[in-house]
């Protein structure tokens, strides 16, 4: 199976993405590189590696096994060789990086994100793992009804670097939006409130940019979580390279742009409508009449965004906790332990009680 | 010589004896005249044969005050043996108490909105003890009412079930027009509440405001937890699209024409929240 692993070309050692330098490093000799030195020396290597007609046929042949045995979704569970051991792998079709459970080394399935799969742009970890696990640290720190060890060491080091991928759309439309603006002013004089209401007649039109909106393009993770991670700054957005991916998990795509299309065409009417509104000022109501929008120029993009991100059974339940690898912004279910809940509760309707009660000693 | 001399001091010891006994005499008549003040002074023993007058029904009007009682019958309603047998039980229980027991009856006619301040009134004009639980007959209006005062206070506050208790109790013998034993059980009524000790400001508090305070607990207790619950499962949803941040908008096309305008008139009205029908100080058991 083609896969990659980046090696340090003074030891051989694997090369890891720092996200706090955001340079390439090794951990053995502890060389330091340049993304645009580790993609030079590892170009070639990508384009050999990306592509390998065995691969293709086995994970078809996979995919038909899963099939057979009834699995319906994309997520089927495909093989691969470990290009530093050698062990024989199991992953999730989706998965494009991992690390090798039996070396721990790094590495990248090229051909996952070949041809329609490649990615346009990668935002790399800015947030390196001490920072991410400092900020859920600070957060579940403020949290008094965690159950017991959730914090603990075996949580913190279940949080792994993750790239999801996301389709984003820039549009420029011309719009027109018709309204009914109301001006409304109120005052007093003796016992009288007047309500004076001016109404008006607006228009506005003309042309509408709307940038970087955004649809998760993997289904098979909570859209919630997906979405609730952003905003990401994609002005810090890189050409993508797949080194670096190098040292965290990556996910393929599954969901193409026509799966999301209607969603952001959706999200992009409303924006275009909100955009105009927003240039109706000076009224206290606006009343929409009439609001028509016709895309000129419309561009996709499908992108892989950073998240450190954990999962946790809980009650049966599994939780997801995520972190954006870029700004710190977290999204989560954390478990609730309600029986603790229940007690403060509990403490908190007998104080009101005694407070009550007190009060009535006071004033009866 | 000497007898001439002692003749006249004499004589001049006899003058100023009886200047000082005319002077006395006339002082004393003075105090006479203060007795007769509407305002008697606790202590001081009425004379009954001055303050009884009987009427054309034999009724007597008694008018006594001492330190352990008082009845000051203006309308009446006490025959003399029914006066005496009511001081007697009225001394026993305010012997027993500590308490002043007063009974006034009166023909003021007072309506029973106000028959709490104008008997405060009455009982801040007399020279009552500091202690002390008084029953009022008003004759003319038909109401009657519990007035308590100093200590005693400490033994009905708050728990209107005890001057609820006394006026049941009386409620028969009032209706069938017997006031001596509505008297006479509001005296044995109103010791059995001291017997009873004052209201414990807790229990009272428990009773009254615990029931609000405990729904209010257990409601502000279940928001608590799920609020709470809440927080911790939807963290972070918000924030996640800066529209004005990734938008631009070049306008072509703007028009703002003023259509019409409308005024409408709403009347404030004023908040009377200064209601002037008298409050209790929790004295009182209103008037029934």
């Amino acid at each position: 199976m083609a896969t990659m692993s980046y090696k340090c070309p003074n030891c051989d050692g694997p090369l890891k993405f720092d996200p706090g330098k955001q340079l390439f490093f090794c951990e053995y000799c502890f060389g330091e590189f340049t993304p645009d030195k580790v993609q030079e020396m590892n170009e070639q290597k990508e384009q050999r590696e990306t592509y390998d007609e065995r691969e293709v046929n086995r994970a078809e042949k996979q995919k038909e096994e899963a099939k057979a045995q009834g699995v319906e979704s994309d997520d089927y569970p495909v093989s691969y060789t470990c290009p530093s051991c050698g062990a024989e792998i199991v992953t999730s079709s989706t998965t494009a990086a991992t690390t090798c459970f039996y070396c721990y080394n790094p590495v990248v399935l090229g051909s996952r994100l070949s041809g329609d799969f490649n990615p346009d742009r990668v935002v790399p970890f800015e947030l390196t793992k001490e920072n991410a696990t400092e900020r859920f640290l600070a957060m579940c720190g403020k949290k008094w009804f965690l159950p017991k060890g959730f914090t603990g060491k075996q949580q913190v080091q279940k949080l792994n670097g993750v790239y999801f991928p996301y389709w984003y759309a820039d549009e420029e439309k011309t719009a027109h939006l018709t309204a009914t603006g109301k001006k409304i002013r109120t005052w007093r004089s003796g016992n009288k409130e007047y309500t004076e209401t001016k109404i008006y007649h607006v228009v506005r039109g003309g042309n509408v940019i709307i940038n970087n909106v955004f649809e998760r393009a993997l289904k098979s993770e909570s859209r919630d979580m997906l979405q609730s991670v952003h905003p990401y700054d994609l002005t810090k957005a890189k050409p993508f390279a797949m080194s670096y991916l190098s040292g965290f998990q990556a996910e393929k795509r599954d969901l193409d742009k026509k799966d999301v299309e209607p969603t952001i065409e959706k999200k992009m009417h409303d924006y275009a409508e909100q955009v105009l509104k927003n240039t109706m000022e000076g009224y206290d109501v606006i009343e929409t009449e009439s609001f028509n929008e016709k895309t000129d120029l419309s561009a996709y993009t499908y992108n892989l965004m950073p998240v450190w991100m954990m999962t946790y059974k809980f009650n049966g339940e599994l939780l997801p906790f995520a972190i954006n690898g870029q700004t710190g912004k977290a999204y989560g279910q954390l478990p609730v332990n309600k029986g603790k809940l229940a007690a403060v509760s509990a403490a908190v309707a007998v104080i009101i009680f005694i407070i009550g009660v007190l009060g009535g000693m006071l004033f009866l | 010589m000497i007898k001439q001399v002692s003749l006249k001091l004499s004589a001049v010891l006899l003058i100023a004896l009886l200047l000082m006994a005319s002077a006395f005499t006339a002082f004393a008549e003075q105090a006479d005249e203060n007795d007769d003040f509407e305002t008697p002074q606790v202590g001081d023993v009425v004379d009954q044969d001055d303050t009884q007058e009987e009427d054309s029904a034999g009724y007597s009007r008694v008018s006594v005050i001492e330190q352990t009682y008082a009845l000051t019958d203006d309308a009446g309603l006490f025959s003399e043996a029914e006066a005496a047998t009511l001081q007697q039980r009225l001394d026993e229980a305010g012997k027993a108490t500590g308490w002043q027991f007063i009974v006034h009856t009166s023909n003021d006619g007072v309506s029973s909105n106000n028959m709490t301040n104008h008997y405060d009134s009455y009982y801040n004009s007399q020279a009552f003890q500091k202690d002390a639980i008084m029953l009022v007959f008003d004759n003319a209006s038909n109401n009657r009412i519990i007035l308590t005062y100093g200590g005693v206070k400490d033994y009905f506050k708050g728990d209107a079930a005890r001057y609820d208790d006394i006026k049941s109790a009386m409620k028969p013998y009032l209706n069938s027009g017997d006031n001596l034993n509505a008297a006479l059980t509001f005296v044995d009524k109103a010791q059995a509440v001291y017997k009873m000790g004052k209201t414990n400001a807790f229990l009272l508090s428990l009773k009254k405001v615990g029931p609000f305070s405990g729904i209010a607990g257990v409601i502000i207790g279940v928001i608590f937890f799920f609020i709470t619950k809440s927080r911790y499962k939807n963290m972070g949803k918000s924030g996640t699209y800066d529209l004005a941040a990734n938008s631009k908008v070049d306008l072509q096309d703007v028009e703002d024409t003023f259509v019409t305008q409308h005024t409408t008139v709403r009347t404030i009205e004023k908040n009377n929240d200064s209601d002037s029908s008298p409050s209790s100080d929790g004295h009182s058991s209103g008037s029934f």
